[in-house]
């Protein structure tokens, strides 16, 4: 089952540069995107897409490995560039992105699109997709786990909150739900909007089994992710990523307005090297 | 026997023939006590959740299981409106939705718990098979249909406290999209053209026999299907009935008259076409029959009616 998930942190930080440097490229071409939760997972993504999933191009399109499921869907230029990256999604279809008349590459991630496993968009969905795929794997006796990244601020939805005791009743050892916690959501803190702190104390009181993680430290998410990975009994785990919205872009960093914003071409210029062509 | 046991024994057939199929419950395990006795280990309880139960059957159904949920119709489909369109029939995937307590079934839970607006809400999602079985025998041909044979999305709805009388000798196979002529094999034209759903075909028949009392040809249909509904057939009523009526134990906003209105403007052809239903989507409390009658759906208010006009 574990293969191929020997650490090896400079590979990890270049292959996250050049994630964001597609998503700064992407955003500036398409004129917006949701920039700032894209870059805050970008570290998660490409932990998740080299090697803590069991997915590669040959089983990218079969339903019996790991599934992920991008709750937050918003995010989904930061996944696209992780497939683009890991050759996964080809590159004519990644140039897409926000600048063709129709595509299949939308804002929000869709099935059409080669190895996306759930359409998500409306917030508050992934997770209890994420309990059936978890349940019909251990109905076929299938030993793959089904991870799952929300947003903080999705967690107003209480879809989220009725998944809890559901995935715990069924000792789902093989969910594990990744929080987004960048403390930002669309028009404003989240503590200030809806609070949800003490967050783990309340997943812990549903009786998850709850990890804290720095989620742009690549030697402690990595530790984290492969020790959940291994895990088998009798909890669903949930991991809290402390992470910044807009990481990576100063400009953008722990910003409301990065929710949904465009990038300046003196911003662009300044992290790509040199302007793309529009 | 009644119609709600119907999907069922259907379950427990396919099961035992090796088909995948699944039970989501929300708080609604009644409708699957024989299932979960045999297969425990396909039965899921997602508690009184009917969105995560939705996305729950979302994702069984991507994993290659069949579920099968089943509630009262007015949650499912109203809370989790969002979770059918969006997670299942955006994507074609195989979930059948057994929604329970249809109509005025639910008698003096009143409008909270009615279901009048349910065909309406997810008879306008493409993909999704919209369907009503008449009585327990046919509830079993249309789920063993639904169940077995369509791929996507099935929304089946079922009625309660009517008659669970057995047609004839037995009902006719079921085909996509087609509703079951029950007047004889095949239609041949009318002066009236009665289709009725689920639980008022019973109603639709005895309308019917009043009609024929005074020498009105009628024919009447065990509508089956609300959505899709087959253009060939839908061409043959248009151009074969003087008159055609709808009657359904749901509101007239939406429902299996408005459906087969826009069928029939689809094929160029809109015969004239008188619809019975529960004039507003919000029901009222009280006995089933009474409301029925109250709402203009007894057999002598339709009879009447149809005599007034033709």
């Amino acid at each position: 089952m574990v293969e191929n998930i020997s650490f090896h942190e400079e590979e990890l930080k270049d292959f996250a540069s050049r994630v964001r440097k597609r998503i700064i490229k992407a955003t500036y071409k398409a004129g917006v995107s949701h920039i700032g939760g894209s870059l805050s997972v970008v570290e998660v993504l490409t932990c998740l897409y080299n090697g803590v999933l069991n997915i590669n191009q040959e089983n990218l399109l079969s339903r019996k490995r790991d599934q992920f499921i991008l709750s937050k869907g918003h995010s989904a230029l930061a996944l696209y560039s992780v497939l683009a990256e890991k050759g996964f999604m080809e590159e004519t279809l990644f140039e897409e992105y926000g600048v063709r008349e129709e595509t299949i590459l939308g804002i929000h991630p869709e099935l059409d699109v080669p190895g996306i496993d759930a359409a998500t968009g409306s917030l508050g969905h992934g997770l209890a997709i994420g309990i059936g795929q978890a349940l019909a794997f251990k109905m076929q006796g299938l030993d793959y786990k089904v991870w799952v990244l929300t947003g903080d601020g999705e967690f107003n939805e209480g879809t989220n909150w009725e998944c809890l005791p559901l995935a715990l009743r069924y000792q789902l050892d093989n969910l594990v739900l990744i929080v987004d916690r960048n403390r930002l959501q669309l028009s404003g803190f989240t503590e200030e909007l809806h609070p949800l702190d003490p967050l783990d104390e309340k997943l812990r009181a549903f009786g998850w089994s709850v990890e804290m993680v720095d989620g742009h430290d690549f030697p402690m998410l990595w530790k984290l992710l492969v020790r959940i990975k291994e895990y088998r009994g009798c909890k669903p785990t949930v991991i809290i990523a402390k992470t910044v919205k807009g990481r990576g872009v100063s400009e953008l960093e722990n910003k409301v307005d990065s929710h949904y914003c465009g990038v300046p071409p003196e911003v662009a210029e300044k992290y790509l090297g040199v302007l793309p062509d529009e | 026997m009644n119609r709600r046991d119907a999907f069922q024994e259907v379950m427990l057939e396919l099961m035992a023939a090796g088909k995948k199929m699944v039970c989501v419950s929300v708080d609604s395990a009644s409708r699957f006590k024989e299932v979960k006795a045999r297969y425990p280990e396909r039965f899921v309880e997602c508690g009184i959740c009917e969105q995560v139960g939705m996305s729950v059957c979302a994702g069984f159904a991507l994993q290659g299981m069949i579920p099968v949920i089943s509630g009262y119709a007015t949650f499912l489909t109203m809370r989790a409106f969002e979770q059918i369109r969006t997670d299942i029939c955006k994507w074609s995937l195989n979930v059948n939705i057994c929604g329970t307590d249809t109509g005025f079934s639910p008698q003096y839970s009143g409008f909270t718990h009615q279901a009048l607006e349910d065909i309406a809400l997810l008879s306008s999602l493409d993909n999704i098979t919209v369907a009503e079985a008449c009585d327990y025998q046919d509830a079993l041909l249309m789920s063993k249909y639904l169940f077995g044979e369509v791929e996507g999305p099935v929304y089946l709805r079922f009625g309660a406290r009517g008659k669970e009388w057995v047609f004839g000798e037995c009902h006719q196979p079921v085909r996509a999209g087609y509703f079951e002529p029950l007047s004889k094999e095949n239609f041949d034209g009318a002066d009236v053209t009665i289709i009725a759903l689920g639980q008022l075909v019973e109603v639709g028949l005895e309308v019917a026999e009043v009609l024929g009392g005074k020498g009105i040809k009628t024919f009447v249909f065990n509508a089956r299907f609300v959505k899709p509904l087959a253009q060939k057939m839908i061409e043959e009523i248009a151009s074969g009935s003087k008159l055609v009526v709808s009657i359904e134990e749901h509101s007239v906003t939406g429902g299996l008259g408005d459906n087969l209105l826009r069928a029939f403007h689809e094929v160029g052809r809109v015969p004239r076409l008188l619809k019975f239903g529960v004039p507003s989507n919000f029901g009222i409390s009280g006995k089933r029959d009474y409301l029925l009658r109250k709402c203009g759906l007894s057999v002598d208010s339709i009879a009447n009616r149809v005599l007034s006009v033709f």
